[in-house]
């Protein structure tokens, strides 16, 4: 489709939004990553800014250094909350799903009149505040709380329960805070199925349940291809939750730049924690904008 | 469709709903407890709200927070929907590739990333870190929710209304203002709403780029439980969800009364 | 209303036919090329004032990309659009003289009848009092009186088509563009809107440029058509001379039902032809000299001729034309019968009968032995 090219209105269109996002959200990336190569320094801010000036371009960009990445390499701290991360936000995302696509299912099989209302029960939380809900679960999931009184109560246990600063808190918040983006697109996706394709299948002589694995769920992937990857790319950097939830003793990823930027106010180390942090989420990032893509191609 | 929901839907119904709801609820009962244990129910009491309006530092912080989003949230609504329109309505431009990559890289990037990166920003350029530097930033981010939501509606938006109007006679801003907006309203209305809960909800962002003279109601809210579980706190989450569900309930309410009120008027017209 | 007077008016319409007369729209190698290939490809053609013009063809065959380009919506890659004098390139939609009515109707949703009538009017900077008054006219012409307060979703289809057409009409544009017009109303609907159409545009002395995919409604309504084919225009003629002298085997393929002979020239007797046909059969040709003459014996050739203008029997036929063959597929319309009838070569012939009496379309049955003849007159050679 080709425009008329002409007018103001064209003009301020887009190039009211590029230029916002070029100056703040390019710019600041490309800091981030010059940033990430410099030295740090004790002066605020804490770093020795590296090419700053255009006449000693090329001086500044000998000094450019790798150190930090090296650091970064060398020190299992970081190695390790790379792994810790992916790992919970792996493990978060199969819970998620697991209990995500039966509330999904059961909503797609809801009477009609029902269904805006469900929608909106999935849809309320996700409008509240995200630290709101992960604090209500402190109160439940600490050692005097409400979990462990039921519990001490209904003499499951004798003793109580250490939930709080445990990865299991961790992945009750994760799945609790992401559940909404699991059930939104398999709803979309199952609601979309047309109900004549499993009569067709018992017509056929396909048992419900079978019909299940072989129709709606092979129907539903795209759905799921695209909770699973709602989840887990945000899980990954996840800072909230591990911080209220995790205590100290699980360090994801998001919480150890946090820490080393607020806490050892070593900003260059910071900067390249964030670097590689991204260049992890590219893949998954990739891949589901391919997959996007190949859907809305469909 | 005539059916029942089987015994397996209706428990996965009950169950999900209640994992939703049940910390909510507990949580906003909480809030009503008279004790100061906040695991232990000793009566009905509002003694944390009358104690929240005293409590001066979460009632500035409430104000920065209010003003933030309002401004934030405008703005963001403003930009997106220009970026939407280029995005849809303007396919060939120069660095079209940059400008969606920009546009969709903010909404998975992790906001610590987000936070570092506009708070070197402004570093860099000497700002004064405060009520401004924590606007800009959610402006920044929530633009691009807001991009994306009108974008869905212009999508599905019948282009030749527009053609029909530039046919007529209107100029591209014109056309604009007079056919497209009226048409994609609600969705700016759902953007503008959803970039308010994101600058109303946010932590990291604004932890990162504010400066000692602003402090919004999460980072206060976060520096608290960070020493533990208060009534107190229970009361101004409380409070927080009502207005949240009130403002989103009243949006859906709106919405659904104007669907019927269509759907009536179209009835009438061939009764 | 006046139909003799506009009859005989009609009649007499036609200045494509007068080498004098000035073409109100001319398209000058107009191209328009998509992705690399080409939507519409060295395109020339005039329409001229008051002219009903349809544009036939298949989707995809760049029919609507033309009435976009007219309307100023595509920018042509090459070639120009010149309308009454006025070169067309560069000017926006929003300063062209033509008006367009969408398929879809594009009637703004959040705005009444009478506001989306008045929209056009209301971007030249009419005073309001003038704009009522010609709203009001406007709604009187498609017979909305009442309406004007109404919502588009709340008119049925056929009333929000008269509202798209009102509203393209009150600007009084110099050419009316109808993309496929009548394509969302049900089949009567269709029918009764075609002649109200084709009168309000001879009241109103306007050119109209329709796109139609279909060939009733461009036969029905158009003063010319032009039948397209992957961007171009394959043939510009009278709905007549369209049917009945096709230039092309895709002309006489595209429009109705047609049989195609393909044969060889084996002997010419004056204007008197005689094609074999590939599977052996004579065919006496006559009336084809204009096609016909150029040919050399041995030369390949095709013959087609119209179901309507074949015979068919239950008995042996006399005549130059006689082929035999199996009844192999009987349709009965109601007003025709429509048969094939399987030759001995396996070749399907398509004949129609118009049902006279009551009982001629029982008389064959399937499986049954029939005879099919046409006058040396009936068909068209067209080059193979």
């Amino acid at each position: 489709m080709t425009v008329v090219r002409s007018g103001g209105f064209r003009r301020i269109a887009i190039g009211l939004p590029y230029l916002w996002l070029a100056v703040l959200f390019l710019v600041p990336f490309l800091i981030v990553l010059k940033l990430s190569l410099s030295q740090i320094a004790t002066a605020i801010p804490p770093y020795t800014p590296t090419f700053d000036d255009p006449a000693t371009w090329w001086d500044s960009l000998r000094q450019l250094t790798f150190e930090n990445y090296a650091w970064i390499a060398d020190d299992p701290l970081y190695l390790n909350s790379y792994l810790i991360s992916l790992r919970i936000a792996f493990f978060s995302t199969v819970f998620t799903f697991m209990i995500g696509y039966p509330l999904a299912y059961a909503m797609a099989r809801a009477p009609e009149g029902w269904k805006p209302f469900l929608l909106m029960l999935v849809i309320l939380p996700f409008w509240t505040s995200f630290l709101i809900r992960v604090y209500a679960w402190i109160g439940i999931l600490k050692p005097e709380g409400l979990l462990n009184q039921f519990l001490l109560f209904l003499c499951v246990i004798d003793q109580p329960l250490v939930i709080t600063n445990t990865e299991t808190a961790i992945f009750i918040g994760i799945v609790y805070s992401y559940l909404p983006f699991m059930v939104m697109p398999i709803f979309a996706s199952l609601d979309r199925m047309d109900p004549r394709l499993l009569e067709a299948a018992s017509d056929l002589g396909s048992p419900p349940l079978k019909s299940f694995w072989s129709i709606t769920f092979p129907l539903s992937l795209p759905g799921v291809v695209a909770g699973c990857f709602l989840v887990f790319i945000p899980a990954v950097g996840e800072f909230v939750i591990p911080d209220l939830l995790g205590g100290s003793s699980t360090l994801m990823i998001g919480k150890t730049l946090w820490m080393e930027f607020f806490n050892n106010r070593d900003w260059p180390v910071s900067s390249a924690v964030a670097i590689i942090l991204l260049l992890i989420l590219v893949v998954p990032i990739v891949v589901f904008q391919r997959i996007q893509d190949r859907e809305a191609a469909k | 469709m005539r059916h029942r929901l089987s015994g397996f839907n209706l428990v996965s119904l009950v169950l999900g709903f209640g994992f939703l709801y049940l910390p909510i609820v507990i949580l906003v009962i909480f809030s009503f407890n008279a004790s100061p244990l906040v695991t232990v129910w000793s009566g009905f009491s509002t003694r944390w709200y009358t104690q929240l309006f005293q409590n001066q530092g979460l009632l500035d912080a409430a104000w920065v927070t209010l003003r933030v989003g309002l401004i934030s949230a405008t703005m963001a609504t403003i930009l997106g929907t220009f970026a939407a329109i280029a995005l849809t309505r303007y396919t060939r431009f120069r660095g079209r590739v940059l400008f969606t990559g920009m546009v969709y890289a903010p909404l998975v990037m992790p906001e610590v990333i987000t936070g570092l990166s506009l708070l070197l920003l402004f570093v860099a350029v000497d700002f004064d870190r405060g009520f401004w530097t924590v606007t800009l930033a959610h402006i920044t981010f929530s633009m691009c929710f807001v991009a994306v939501v009108v974008q869905s509606k212009l999508l599905s938006f019948d282009r030749s209304l527009e053609e029909a109007a530039m046919d007529l006679g209107a100029t591209p801003a014109k056309t604009f203002f007079a056919v497209t907006l009226p048409v994609i309203w609600p969705a700016v209305a759902a953007g503008w709403l959803l970039a308010f809960t994101l600058s109303l909800d946010d932590l990291v962002v604004a932890s990162f780029t504010t400066g000692p003279s602003a402090t919004t109601l999460p980072m206060k809210i976060y520096s608290q439980v960070r020493l533990g579980v208060t009534p107190e706190i229970n009361a101004v989450c409380t409070i927080l969800i009502a207005i949240v569900t009130a403002g989103v309930l009243t949006a859906t309410l709106l919405n659904k009364r104007r669907q019927v009120r269509r759907e009536r008027e179209g009835q009438a017209a061939f009764a | 209303m006046k139909a003799q007077s506009l009859g005989s008016v009609r009649k007499s319409f036609a200045p494509w036919a007068d080498p004098a007369a000035k073409p109100f729209i001319r398209f000058e190698g107009l191209t328009k090329v998509f992705d690399g290939t080409a939507a519409i490809d060295d395109l020339n053609a005039d329409i001229f004032h008051r002219e009903f013009f349809a544009l036939l063809g298949a989707s995809g065959s760049g029919k609507s990309t033309l009435l976009r380009l007219l309307a100023g919506f595509e920018v042509p890659t090459r070639g120009r659009i010149v309308l009454d004098g006025e070169d067309m390139t560069g000017i926006p939609p929003y300063r062209r003289p033509v008006n367009m009515m969408f398929q879809s109707y594009a009637l703004f949703p959040h705005m009444s009848v009478a506001k989306n009538i008045a929209f056009g009017l209301k971007q030249d900077g009419m005073a309001k009092s003038e704009r009522e008054d010609r709203v009001a006219d406007a709604l009187k012409l498609v017979k909305l009186e009442n309406y004007g307060r109404r919502k588009p979703h709340q008119l049925s289809g056929g009333q929000q088509q008269r509202v798209a057409l009102a509203r393209s009409l009150v600007k009084r544009p110099k050419v009316l563009l109808l993309d496929e017009p009548l394509g969302a109303l049900d089949k009567k609907l269709r029918e009764e809107t075609q002649f109200e159409l084709t009168d309000l545009q001879y009241e109103l002395g306007m050119t109209f440029i329709m796109v139609t995919h279909d060939q009733e409604e461009a036969m029905t309504m158009a003063d010319r058509i032009a039948v397209m084919g992957d961007g171009k225009i394959l043939q510009v003629g009278t709905p007549p001379e369209i049917y009945e002298a096709p230039r092309s085997r895709f002309v006489a393929d595209f429009i109705g039902t047609v049989n195609i002979f393909d044969g060889t020239l084996v002997a010419r007797d004056g204007d008197r032809l005689t094609i074999e046909t590939a599977d052996g059969h004579p065919i006496e040709v006559d009336g084809n000299e204009e096609r016909g003459g150029a040919l050399q014996i041995g030369a390949k050739t095709a013959y087609a001729v119209r179901p309507e203008k074949l015979r068919i029997s239950a008995s042996p036929l006399d005549g130059p034309n006689v082929m035999s063959g199996e009844v192999w597929e009987i349709a009965y319309i109601g007003d025709m019968t429509s048969f094939h009838l399987k030759l001995d070569s396996e070749r399907i012939v398509r004949v129609s009968m118009l049902n006279s009496s009551r009982e001629s379309a029982v008389q064959m049955t399937w499986g049954e032995r029939a005879w099919v003849s046409f006058e040396p007159n009936a068909g068209l050679v067209l080059s193979a």
